[in-house]
């Protein structure tokens, strides 16, 4: 059975595992302090915060844009709306804060920035750039930013207290940042989970295809994050049987295997990637090159493979692994398994090498080594919310001023995401000078095809790529280049 | 004692803010009323052609679903234009939904599902069956270059463009010249409310429609006249509103839809648009623009054309102020204007904040800086050569105008001095730096609006008037007017609007409010305290014997003598000894004809901008904004600066980020929604700073108040453009500047 705390409730709606968090609070339970602004993740006016158990007992609550969030992915966790942190004594120090500063307008983004913030005051770290990154995901159309990045600031004081504390979430309680009965949450979801884990049907919506081939329940839609198949299937999606892969143990992991690879569970999101402690040791820009995908409650919520098998020819993430090789292992409906590089699971637009019956089930590379780097950038028309115009990674292994391995990927220049081959063929063994660069260009140029569209023009895209290519090495040798020597 | 009851002017917080940070404030499609059916509109594919069948057996087969409404089966209805007509529409005949088989512009409400439940209601629009025949469409405003002509006087405000001498001859007589083509793509509102409403119908046949609006009058009057219902049985409410901009000042069609569900299945009922029908029913028009000025030896303006050509329907010809702005905000004596629409198979056009005036002076400022270039003049000291002392399109003098101190402030604040007049010569790292001026005029209008006030025994006042609250801040000014009015604090005065049961107050838009329902609040508490001053009168002893209305002021919760304070009456105690339990006023305030008639009444500002350009991107940071505004007395600091914080944003946004794109292959906006309709996120936006230069006005109105909505959206993106040039030397002359503009 479904089962969750909606505020300080614990609720069992029988709605179906793919229709949506929002409408059910909304239409449901009439809570409709929680706001419909696109129902696609683009404005944040439904942010709701989920809190999910940890493996130390506490609870950690991320930020979530509950018009994609399929109501099963909220089983054994604690959802928080603004009417479950709003509190008859008095306004909380957010909103507090946010009315003081004129951070509210008209009010239809309001509740979403002040989960937002809530989710900020309960986790994250006492920086104003911690707070206005918290925001990142939330539009105003009024538009308020100035204000509510005040209202955000202000906070940074409590906050230095708050881990001045003995007890964080006590401490918090006390400010009033949150009533009194989040505290009783870390009990009564490990309560909740004893029942959650022994019933993997509800967990689920379906079953987890059994390696064996004895489970005949297969799902129609496999459901991750929901960031994408509840933009462009939500119908589809309410009316199937889904299985729920967002936080199952068995999805959801980042390892290192004996061998010094990298193994992620197909369920990974974003937000897991750019926290992860192993990661940032391999790359240590990361959190700035996942900073640029999209936002915060998006990031808390799409999947590393929901990215790949999403297809889009400009996936962030997509990009990210094509540089480093990523191995993917997919799985049929009887348990087989196999393995195809990533650069080979792209056939044409949106078309993929892929059975119906297989599921991306992990993916495995090789990090950059002690001698080897690797860049992402990435061109948007704004700095969150956004796709790119075009983005592209690259791994590089330079020894002696010469390029002994190169590895280049670009999105938003062809169909597919695209592995630079030619480009990376050709760096390999060449010194690392202008002409080289210049003459790197010239392949790649060759090697894509971009179209015209309301992202750039054919041109444009063009020398994008150019730029990025050349930004990959700028990055790393700025003593060998300046641009103006290449361009 | 000094006064503790002085409001205007200080920087309170809005008094609704607790209702919308706890998300108790209601919003249209919020109210739960019992018994709930769910609409779901099903928007037309085609941009032209007709509905040929609509096969709804399937759909109505399902378990739950209510009824298909269309053109098929709705009921007959008022017959003639005029009922459809709301209080702002444009000459020409009304949309009507559902009306026929004909479909006139893409995404056109074609049909209306009603279902238990919202899920099913949207599943079942998904799947119902519609056959069409297309026929050919035009969407192109640029095959219509040709084609324009000057529309009628159809709509309220709009002014035909006056001429002046002959620019003709004035340009002749130019050393420099410009003459430039400026243009920008349409523009959509999207306030972040999505447009819906609730019906709740009530046993006796009564509604009570929570609509999404900036005016509940407009609404209730459409409603009355089609449906042919009293008003009694059409009580329209909208307590708060998540953003207008003007897409709200129509009736939408949800109202049509969801009110005509309610009457026919006798249902309460609720309707929601999705994020891609907002691009369904107006938006700021897509404008080829020309400007052509020249100036003599001193760089003094010696004549000015400027002519603007932008979409209307097929149905209604839309109109703004695009060009009548050109001939007032500079001193020239020729000046031709010139203003023409043309009709293309699209919806109606609507005025979105700042309506023609963001649209002219994007290109009358971009002009003025190609001008001053031209000449060699400093941008800034070009403007303050050519400066209206007074309004030549009317030949009036302004009642006031301190627009040449906020050019000073700004230049101050600014640090303009050191701006080197040169193209590309400063540089930070690899970024090109550019600063660029540009600013506005916008009217500082009135309306008729009505207004009632109740004063209890235990002293609390509640002041109520239809207007509207969608973001502005309408609850606060208004509870300011009232409590210094009557000498009391906020905390004593509830202010109610948004609801038909209410004194009349106008349509929320035109920057109008605050003077408006302003002064007639402060009108309707004046006339409260005149009843109070008289039974103060009454009480034994009164200090305020003998004493007129002129002679007492209310402060601190107290009736006094101006002249000797220690003669004073405690308000409380005049209700409580009285022995009445409550006293009432209404009034009204309207514009003064004589005033309008003696000056020229509006609101000026000034916008500096630094951008940084990435050139090897071409990618535009605006670093810095300063928006310098002069528009009369600020009633509400806070709330003020928000509105004009908001109007940067909001330039950045039209300079960088907005344009819907039309596909005309289908006659269809492609990117209809908020992933691909850009707007800034906060990481976007950067330093943005507004001053208000002190402006008082003793003509405008008894408030002084000009109004705040608009005027900072002027000369934002034209700034920008500006210091685009300066940093780059390119010039752009198209909106939004796309990055491949500066490679």
């Amino acid at each position: 059975m479904l089962q969750f705390y909606l505020n300080d409730q614990l609720v069992r709606p029988t709605l179906r595992a793919g229709s949506t968090l929002l409408d059910y609070v909304r239409y449901h339970q009439h809570l409709t302090g929680t706001k419909i602004g696109c129902r696609e993740g683009d404005c944040g006016a439904c942010t709701m915060l989920v809190g999910e158990l940890q493996p130390d007992g506490a609870v950690r609550y991320q930020s979530m844009t509950s018009c994609l969030t399929p109501l099963g992915n909220a089983h054994g966790r604690h959802i928080v709306t603004v009417e479950g942190i709003s509190q008859p004594a008095g306004l909380t120090p957010v909103q507090e804060a946010i009315v003081a500063e004129g951070g509210t307008q008209c009010g239809f983004c309001t509740p979403g920035f002040v989960m937002s913030l809530t989710g900020h005051c309960l986790g994250g770290q006492a920086t104003d750039e911690a707070g206005r990154a918290a925001i990142d995901g939330n539009i105003c159309r009024c538009t308020g930013y100035k204000s509510l990045e005040r209202a955000t600031d202000r906070l940074t004081a409590q906050l230095l207290e708050r881990d001045a504390a003995p007890e964080r979430l006590a401490w918090l309680v006390e400010q009033g940042f949150v009533p009194a009965y989040f505290q009783q949450m870390p009990a009564q979801l490990a309560e909740l989970r004893a029942e959650t884990v022994a019933d993997v049907a509800a967990r689920t919506g379906g079953q987890l295809t059994e390696p064996n081939g004895t489970e005949t329940t297969v799902a129609s839609y496999l459901l991750g994050g929901g960031t994408d198949l509840l933009v462009q299937r939500a119908d589809d999606v309410l009316a199937a049987e889904v299985q729920l892969l967002y936080g199952h143990a068995d999805r959801c992991f980042i390892r290192e295997t004996p061998d010094g690879r990298i193994s992620l569970g197909a369920a990974t999101t974003v937000e897991d990637l750019r926290g992860s402690e192993l990661m940032q040791r391999r790359f240590p820009r990361l959190r700035q090159h996942l900073k640029l995908v999209s936002s915060t409650p998006i990031r808390n919520m799409a999947t590393v493979a929901g990215n790949f098998v999403n297809a889009s020819p400009i996936g962030d993430l997509t990009i990210f692994f094509l540089a480093l090789d990523a191995e993917l292992t997919l799985q049929d409906a009887a348990g087989r398994t196999r393995q195809l590089p990533l650069r080979e699971l792209y056939r044409g637009y949106k078309q993929l090498n892929r059975q119906p019956d297989e599921q991306l089930v992990e993916i495995s590379f090789r990090p950059p080594a002690a001698h080897e780097v690797f860049n992402f950038e990435k061109v948007s028309k704004r700095t969150h919310l956004d796709i790119a115009s075009v983005n592209s990674a690259a791994r590089l292994r330079v020894a002696d001023g010469r390029i002994q391995e190169a590895h280049l990927s670009g999105g938003g220049v062809g169909p597919t995401p695209l592995y630079l081959r030619r480009t990376s063929a050709f760096l390999a063994g060449k010194d690392l000078n202008p002409d080289t660069l210049r003459a790197a260009n010239e392949v790649a140029q060759q090697e894509i095809s971009p179209i015209g569209d309301a992202r750039g023009t054919e041109a444009y895209k063009r020398l994008l790529l150019r730029q990025l290519l050349f930004a990959h090495f700028l990055e790393h040798f700025p003593a060998q280049f300046a641009l103006q020597e290449l361009v | 004692m000094s006064s503790t009851t002085n409001h205007v002017g200080k920087a309170p917080s809005r008094v609704e803010g607790p209702a919308k940070v706890t998300g108790a404030a209601k919003y249209s499609a919020e109210f739960n009323v019992p018994d709930l059916v769910y609409g779901y509109v099903v928007s037309s594919p085609i941009a032209k052609g007709k509905i040929l069948k609509i096969h709804a057996d399937k759909v109505l087969a399902i378990p739950g679903v209510l009824q298909v409404f269309s053109h098929e089966n709705v009921p007959g209805l008022a017959w003639f234009d005029k009922s459809y007509k709301d209080d702002v529409a444009p000459g020409g005949s009304p949309f009507r939904p559902l009306h026929d088989d004909e479909v006139k512009f893409s995404m056109q409400p074609v049909a209306l599902v009603v279902a238990d439940t919202f899920e099913l209601a949207r599943y079942a629009a998904s799947i119902l069956d519609i056959e069409y025949k297309e026929s050919t469409h035009e969407t192109d405003i640029e095959a219509k270059r040709d084609d324009g002509h000057e529309p009628g006087k159809g709509k309220t405000g709009y002014k035909p463009p006056v001429r002046r001498g002959n620019a003709n001859k004035g340009l002749a007589k130019a050393e420099q010249h410009i003459k430039q083509e400026y243009i920008h793509g349409a523009q959509h509102h999207n306030p972040m409310e999505l447009f819906g409403a609730t019906v709740h119908y009530h046993p006796n046949g009564k509604l009570t429609i929570y609509d999404k609006t900036q005016g509940v009058y407009n609404c209730q009057q459409y409603v009355t006249k089609v449906f042919g219902l009293s008003k009694e049985q059409a009580r329209v409410v909208n307590l708060y509103m998540g953003g207008g901009f003007g897409a709200g000042l129509r009736p939408q069609y949800e109202l049509f839809l969801s009110v005509l569900a309610a009457l026919e299945l006798k249902r309460s009922v609720r309707l929601s648009l999705t994020r891609q029908q907002m691009f369904s029913f107006g938006h700021r028009p897509h404008t080829l623009q020309t400007v052509e000025m020249g100036t003599g030896p001193d760089g003094a303006l010696l004549g000015l054309k400027h002519s603007a050509l932008h979409e209307t329907s097929r149905f209604e010809e839309y109109t703004e102020n695009v060009v009548n702005w050109s001939g007032m905000l500079y001193k020239c004596p020729d000046v031709h204007l010139n203003y023409q629409v043309a009709a293309l198979d699209v919806y109606t056009p609507l005025d979105m904040r700042a309506p023609g005036a963001a649209t002219g002076s994007f290109a009358l400022e971009v002009a003025m800086d190609e001008m001053a270039y031209a000449a060699g003049l400093d941008p800034l000291e070009f403007r303050r050569r050519n400066y209206a002392e007074e309004d030549q399109n009317e030949n009036k003098p302004f009642s006031s105008k301190k627009l040449r101190e906020a050019y000073d402030e700004g230049a101050r604040r600014f640090g303009w001095d050191k701006r080197p007049m040169a193209p590309r010569a400063t540089k930070e790292g690899n970024m090109l730096v550019g600063w660029g001026v540009a600013g506005g005029v916008w009217d500082a209008s009135m309306q008729k609006a009505a207004a009632k006030a109740t004063i209890t025994a235990d002293g609390k006042l509640t002041v109520s008037s239809a207007a509207g609250e969608n973001g502005t801040g309408t609850y606060t000014i208004m509870t300011q007017i009232a409590a210094e009015t009557l000498g009391l604090p906020m905390e004593a005065v509830t202010f109610k609007l948004g609801d038909t049961t209410l004194p009349e107050a106008p349509v929320q838009g035109g920057s109008w409010t605050a003077a408006s329902v302003g002064s007639a609040v402060k009108s309707t508490c004046e006339a409260l305290g005149e009843k109070l001053l008289k039974l103060a009168q009454k009480l034994g002893d009164s200090p305020l014997k003998g004493a007129k209305f002129e002679d007492v002021e209310f402060v601190n919760g107290q009736i006094r003598l101006r002249q000797d304070h220690d003669q004073a009456v405690v308000l409380r105690d005049v209700l409580q000894t009285s022995g009445e339990r409550e006293i009432e006023a209404d009034s009204s305030a309207m514009p003064n004809p004589l005033t309008m008639q003696k000056y020229s009444m509006h609101s000026h500002n000034v916008v500096f901008v630094e951008v940084k350009v990435d050139e090897e991107l071409g990618t535009v940071h605006v670093s810095r904004v300063l928006n310098v505004v002069a528009a009369g007395r600020i009633l509400n600091q806070k709330t003020a600066r928000s509105q004009v914080l908001g109007s940067i944003v909001w330039g950045i946004s039209m300079a960088l980020m907005e344009e819907t794109v039309m596909d005309h292959r289908f006659g269809r906006y492609m990117n209809h929604n908020y992933a691909e309709y850009h707007v800034p996120v906060n990481a976007d936006i950067r330093d943005i700073e507004v001053v208000f230069v002190e402006e008082e006005d003793p003509h405008v109105n008894p408030l002084g108040v000009k109004g705040i909505g608009e005027v900072g959206l002027l000369g934002v993106a034209a700034a920008i453009t500006n210091a685009v040039y300066h940093a780059t030397g390119k010039r752009v002359r198209q909106l939004p500047i796309y990055l491949d503009k500066l490679l």
